[in-house]
């Protein structure tokens, strides 16, 4: 074995300082090496190859993995900061790369160890040294120097990660300082066709069989099999195995709270339809509890990891079902990442969600997205991330998505509904958000000039689009479009790719398929689709909703409407209103009646007797009487308070229970009122009984223990008897 | 039986107007001073029992509890610095757990039913002795200590599980021997003066190491009183060897800064962390004065914490008395002294002045509670509870003047006779009666307040073995889950005592169910829903969620899943 010893310059030099006496090279006894390095078999270069077989030891404050704790706050007098380990193989490429932090940190959230293993065979251009004999020392700039100087041509950059398609010597210095900065990557991560490496908040260690947590693994992979030196598919994980205590680092609700006793993991599934570039077209982003499946060897059998092995990865992702599944489809334009594409995180629901604290997921991250990006979710069952092509709009949608989101730009986006809860997406909307400021004219009349610009926002509807029982239903620009399609909801099913062959087959399947990227016309989408139709001319259509037995929606007929034409039958012999449109699937009836928000009664119960300060559940029974669909604000109160407000959206006929939670706060008589927007539709006088402050002999016998009370009554009697004798006789002598 | 004459008057402190001791306190007939000191522990160890024996042993607070993890977490560490040691002292979890290994005991006992009557039986005699040499009289120095008991917040303080019965002793010692070093220093006697003085840095030590606030407050104070000793020979001309004395113990007072420094920074470093809060504390009275936004309001819901506002005043009523007699005397004296009508002694002089210091921080102890500091924002509460230790003396110097019927002092005294000495009492010699009767109401209407009695207080202290049968099982049977306990931190405490590394990640929570958004499971018991009654929360719906667990004390509710992540 061959050791070098690596020093750097001294604080307040910018070289190190040596005497050469008869050509014996001596430093100075003080100084201590900044990096001890080991090679094995006792050489360092031969036959024009580097040996890459070393055990190294980083003292000093040398970056030396990945986003840990900055250098310079772990450098420990004496001690090592980084253990690195990396082999090479047979031909001198580097195969892996094992990093681990020395300093415990405890509990300091970073990376502990970082590995690094090379998966595919592309060639590498070594890049040089500063000396030819002992090539480890890059002899590039730091990139700030590098630019600073106008040098960059002629030097490389150097920095922690690996270039693609490169190798540099490691060790890489500011030589304006004399300092060594980092001890860079051997197996790069991201900048190759393929890698399997972890990033763990857990060490990694040997003798023991590990759980490494956060960023474990991740899985890079060239499913075009033509890489060039990206990858194409890009999985990102963020597991935690069960009680891990890194667990609760994940947001500042789970950290007052235990660690999750499950396990869990988040995975960002990145691919795209053409070789690796940096640049990719779809993810699915799930979440779920599933235990790793068994126990792999890395490092040569160094060490062993609970983890999916590289190979059966995707198919390990993409064949569970998850309680909690995003899609994120670019539309064409590509989305440059190395990590996998950020939007919309499947954990991103609320942490007291999926921590199970509480029954409602927080949904407001989808409400935004990144411009040009389009995205779905899915929550609560579990199932399978497996995405299908809709007829309506040509575009892949995740099965079962609930919602979804594509933000055009300018103010405009194409909200996505599922208006009957099922497979498929069955509702665009395309909105319009305009933000609104005071002119300057105005506001400057008001207060000397000062008065605060406000803006306010608005969102408008600009048409919309359904596809419910076989209809199309259109509305927009004046016109009302409903056409009896027929054709599945799905042209066909397909599971993100996991091997070369599902690679190829999921991009053969999509090449009839054509992105474009700019404003849908929805009208256009009906037009491409076949079937006899009714067009409404003055008319629009809103507040749609299915049931089982059809659906419904809100019809607006102008002063001027006609029908365009009404191959559909259509009762359209109307006068200019406000109707409620309603299919009814049995019979393949049509019905249109005016909205009157009549019919809706509620009645309240309590299941149990009502007690003041004591929280109970009361039964909200609603029921629309009516012929009608009813849609509206729902409120409850007690008095003035509210218990309860919500949506209600019932079609005719139809009923629906719900539970409210309500704590009276005082005893006596209570009156419950039930309000669609400001009409009265049920009401409740319910008795509530008083709550005290439990009596003085309650409380006694409460605070003693059982028999103990006994001996408690005679001790206190005999206490105050004691001192009562005590200072009686006191009083008595004088 | 030892009889012992107290030291003649103004043998040793000068014009000694401040009781002649035992020798004529009972009206001339010598009495073993033994006996008083004798009545001082009895009384001690009643006050404790009580204390300890009102809920068999089931009880714990905050301050018990957290004490006693890290008593905990100190044997198991073997070492007072690791993660999670109280950071302001490491005396006290130290003591804890050296006594554990001492006798055997668990913390947890220890803290709950023997350490009580250690701190009780170090207030009474500690402060006995003290007041004993301030007073000059047994008798009177007995009524300081029971005064004392009447006051539910010092022995509170004193008997619940954490630093401040240490540091209450300490204290009192402290000013013990800064009065004898004082006095060492007036007669220049060197071998006295340096035993004293390494007292007082030995005390100044333990003080600071047992809390650090506790022991650079007492400094502060100290310092004070010397400054105001010096104003006032200054002021009066009077004995010279005094203003020297003082001045040259002042000094001793200053270096022992050094010994706070020291411990904060080298002995126990986790400390130091607490010189933070000068800046804090600075930036936030700033703030206070230049915008009169108080960032806290400390004093604003003390009475929910009571079963009614009546009787929420009638637990305060005594330290409100203390506070008002405490300063008619002190205000008196002054005026006498000022008038010229009394010469007093040194010892009398020397307590007038800790009490000004005290009192002073108990005031700026008030807009520092109002700016909101992390550390706390009860300092004043803090500061006046050692403020009652001085009040106590001070107190019971009125009533010697009331009550004692003391003589004038030897030769060359001015008598301060008449000062407070009022025809009235005299003439109704059965009020003497009536007063021991008074003070034993107050001292058991104190012990409701200390013992947080449910029958008074909302907060309660106890737990029933129900609860912590609960408790265990809860911690037993699962992993990684969260259980409301109540109202407040009642049964948080308890849990915390009971497991305190919590290895198997379960986590007990208080105050409302849905505060704590981890909540699954909930802990009922009729100690619980009454609790939660009392302090007027909302008492969950059990009705709702499946039992999972029955003791006959206590149950185990568990939240019905909603969704596929519930489960």
């Amino acid at each position: 074995m061959a050791t070098a010893l690596v020093y750097e310059a001294p604080p307040g030099r910018a070289t190190v300082p040596v005497t050469i006496t008869g050509g014996v090279v001596r430093i100075a006894q003080a100084l201590k090496p900044i990096i001890v390095m080991h090679a094995m078999g006792g050489w360092w270069f031969r036959n024009g190859m580097a040996n890459y077989n070393l055990d190294v030891e980083v003292y000093g404050p040398v970056r030396s993995m990945w986003e840990t704790i900055p250098p310079t706050e772990i450098s420990q007098f004496g001690q090592p900061s980084y253990r690195i380990i990396t082999r090479m193989s047979a031909n001198g490429t580097p195969i892996w790369d094992y990093r681990s932090l020395i300093p415990a940190l405890p509990g300091e959230g970073v990376n502990r160890t970082n590995y690094a293993q090379r998966e595919g065979d592309g060639p590498l251009k070594w890049l040089p040294s500063v000396s030819p004999i002992w090539p480890y020392v890059a002899s590039g700039f730091s990139h700030s120097v590098a630019s600073r100087r106008g040098v960059r041509q002629a030097y490389y950059r150097v920095g922690f990660q690996q270039p693609n398609g490169e190798e540099k010597p490691p060790i890489a210095v500011d030589w304006l300082t004399g300092k060594v900065v980092d001890f860079s990557e051997i197996v790069t991560v991201r900048n190759q066709n393929a890698s399997y490496d972890f990033y763990s908040l857990t060490p990694i260690v040997s003798g023991r069989i590990n759980t490494p947590d956060f960023e474990s693994p991740w899985g890079l992979y060239d499913l075009s099999g033509k890489g060039q030196g990206y990858p194409n598919l890009i999985i990102r994980n963020e597991h935690y195995y069960a009680n891990d205590p890194w667990s609760k680092g994940i947001s500042a609700v789970s950290q007052t709270a235990p660690a999750a006793k499950k396990p869990s993991e988040v995975i960002r599934y990145t691919w795209a339809d053409h070789p690796g570039n940096q640049y990719f077209n779809y993810k699915v982003d799930v979440f779920g509890f599933h235990p790793y499946p068994g126990v792999v060897s890395i490092a040569g059998g160094r060490f062993k990891v609970v983890a999916p092995a590289y190979k059966s990865y995707p198919g390990w992702v993409i064949g569970h079902r998850w309680p909690a599944i995003t899609f994120v489809d670019t539309n064409g334009k590509g989305y440059a990442t190395s990590e996998g594409i950020y939007d919309w995180s499947s954990r991103n629901v609320g942490t007291a969600y999926w921590r199970g604290w509480t029954a409602t997921p927080n949904l407001s991250q989808f409400r935004t997205i990144t411009q040009g990006l389009r995205g779905e979710y899915m929550l609560g069952a579990n199932r399978k991330p497996i995405l299908y092509m809709s007829p309506v709009d040509r575009r892949l949608h995740l099965l079962y998505a609930q919602g979804g989101l594509w933000n055009l730009g300018g103010g405009t986006q194409l909200v996505e509904g599922n208006l009957a809860g099922g497979q498929h997406i069955d509702l665009w909307t395309l909105e319009h958000t305009a933000t609104t400021t005071p002119s300057r004219h105005k506001v400057a009349g008001k207060v000397s000039g000062k008065a605060s610009v406000r803006s306010s926002t608005a969102t408008s509807v600009r048409s919309l689009i359904a596809y419910l029982d076989g209809y199309a239903l259109y509305s927009g620009h004046g016109r009302l479009i409903v056409k009896k399609v027929g054709l599945p909801a799905a042209s066909f099913e397909i599971a993100p790719p996991t091997n070369h062959a599902t690679w190829l087959s999921f991009v053969n399947r999509l090449a009839p398929y054509v992105h474009s990227t700019g404003i849908p016309h929805l009208s256009t989408w009906v037009a491409q689709l076949a079937g006899s139709e009714t067009v409404v001319g003055q008319a629009s259509l809103s507040g749609l909703g299915s049931t089982k037995a059809g659906f419904f929606g809100v019809l607006h007929l102008g002063r001027a409407f006609s029908a365009q034409s009404n191959a559909l039958g259509l009762p359209l012999a109307i006068r200019p209103g406000e109707y409620m449109l309603q299919y009814l699937k049995q019979g393949g009836q049509w019905k249109i009646a005016p909205v009157t928000g009549r019919g809706l009664s509620a009645t309240v119960t309590a299941g149990q007797s009502l007690r003041a300060s004591y929280s109970s559940l009361l039964r909200l029974a609603l029921s629309n009487q009516g012929g009608a669909p009813i849609t509206g604000a729902l409120t409850v109160r007690s008095g003035s308070s509210v218990i309860y407000s919500g949506h209600v959206s019932l079609a005719a006929g139809a009923s629906e229970d719900q539970t409210l939670q309500w704590t009276p706060q005082h005893g006596g008589k209570h009156t419950l009122t039930v309000s669609l927007g400001n009409r009265l539709v049920g009401k409740l006088g319910v008795s509530v009984a008083a709550s005290s402050r439990a009596g003085t002999l309650t409380l006694v016998a409460g605070s003693v223990p059982g028999l103990y009370a006994v001996l408690w009554s005679l001790g206190v009697l005999l206490f105050f008897s004691l001192i009562s004798f005590g200072l009686w006789r006191r009083v008595a002598e004088k | 039986m030892k009889y012992v004459l107290n030291s003649p008057a103004g043998s040793e402190y000068g014009p000694m107007t401040a009781g002649s001791g035992t020798a004529d306190s009972g009206g001339g007939v010598i009495r073993p001073s033994s006996s008083w000191a004798w009545m001082a522990v009895w009384s001690a160890l009643l006050y404790a029992g009580y204390f300890v024996l009102r809920y068999a042993g089931l009880w714990t607070e905050n301050d018990t509890s957290v004490f006693t993890s890290v008593a905990q977490e100190t044997l198991r560490a073997g070492n007072v610095l690791f993660p999670g040691q109280y950071v302001h002292g490491f005396a006290y979890p130290s003591w804890l757990s050296s006594l554990s290994l001492l006798t055997g005991l668990s913390p947890m006992v220890l803290n709950a039913a023997v350490v009580p009557f250690v701190g009780a039986l170090l207030l009474s005699m500690v402060c006995y002795v003290t007041y004993r040499t301030l007073l000059g009289s047994d008798r009177f120095a007995l009524a300081g200590v029971l005064i004392l008991y009447a006051v539910p917040e010092l022995m509170f303080s004193v008997l619940r599980g954490n630093h401040e019965k240490l540091n209450i002793a300490f204290l009192l010692m402290t000013v013990f021997v800064l009065f004898k070093g004082v006095d060492a220093m007036r007669r220049g006697i060197v071998q006295e003066i340096a035993v004293w003085s390494v007292l007082y840095y030995v005390l100044v030590f333990a003080n600071s190491a047992t809390n650090d606030y506790f022991g650079s407050t007492f400094v502060v104070a100290s310092f004070l009183t010397l400054l105001l000793l010096y104003a006032y020979t200054r002021w009066r001309s009077a004995d010279e060897h005094l203003r020297t004395a003082t001045v040259r113990y002042g000094a001793t007072i200053l270096t022992s800064w050094l010994v706070v420094w020291w411990v904060m920074l080298f002995v126990f470093p986790p400390a130091g962390s607490d010189f933070s809060l000068l800046k804090t504390a600075s930036q936030k009275l700033s703030h206070l004065f230049l915008t009169l936004n108080p960032a806290s309001n400390p004093y604003s819901s003390i009475a929910s914490a009571w079963a009614s506002p009546f009787v929420s005043n009638l637990m305060s009523v005594f330290r409100v008395v203390l506070l008002i007699a405490s300063v008619i005397v002190f205000f008196v004296k002054v005026r006498l002294i000022a008038l010229r009508r009394i010469t007093p002694s040194t010892p009398t002089v020397f307590l007038l002045c800790l009490y000004t210091a005290y009192a002073f921080l108990v005031g700026i102890a008030i807009p520092l509670d109002f700016v909101g500091l992390s550390a706390g924002s009860n300092l004043e509460v803090r500061n006046f509870t050692y403020f009652s230790l001085i009040a106590a003396p001070v107190a019971s110097l009125g009533l010697m003047d009331v009550l004692g019927r003391r003589r004038a002092g030897g030769k060359g005294q001015t008598p301060e006779r008449g000062a407070l000495e009022m025809g009235w009492f005299r003439r109704h010699p059965r009020l003497g009666s009536v007063g021991v009767a008074v003070t034993v109401v107050l001292i058991a209407l104190g012990m409701f307040k200390t013992t947080l009695d449910p029958i008074f207080s909302n907060q309660w202290i106890f737990y029933s073995p129900g609860e912590k049968q609960a408790l265990a099982a809860f911690h037993q049977l699962d992993t990684a889950t969260a259980m409301w306990s109540g109202p407040d931190n009642r049964l948080v405490y308890v849990f915390g005592e009971l497991f305190p590394g919590n290895a198997r990640n379960n986590q007990v929570t208080g105050y409302n169910l849905r505060s704590a958004p981890q909540n699954t499971d909930a802990l009922w018991s009729p100690q619980v829903v009454a609790n939660t009654i009392a302090q007027g929360a909302v008492v969950p719906d059990f009705t709702t969620m499946n039992r999972v667990y029955d003791n006959g004390g206590a149950d185990i509710y568990r939240t019905a899943p909603k969704t596929i992540f519930q489960n």
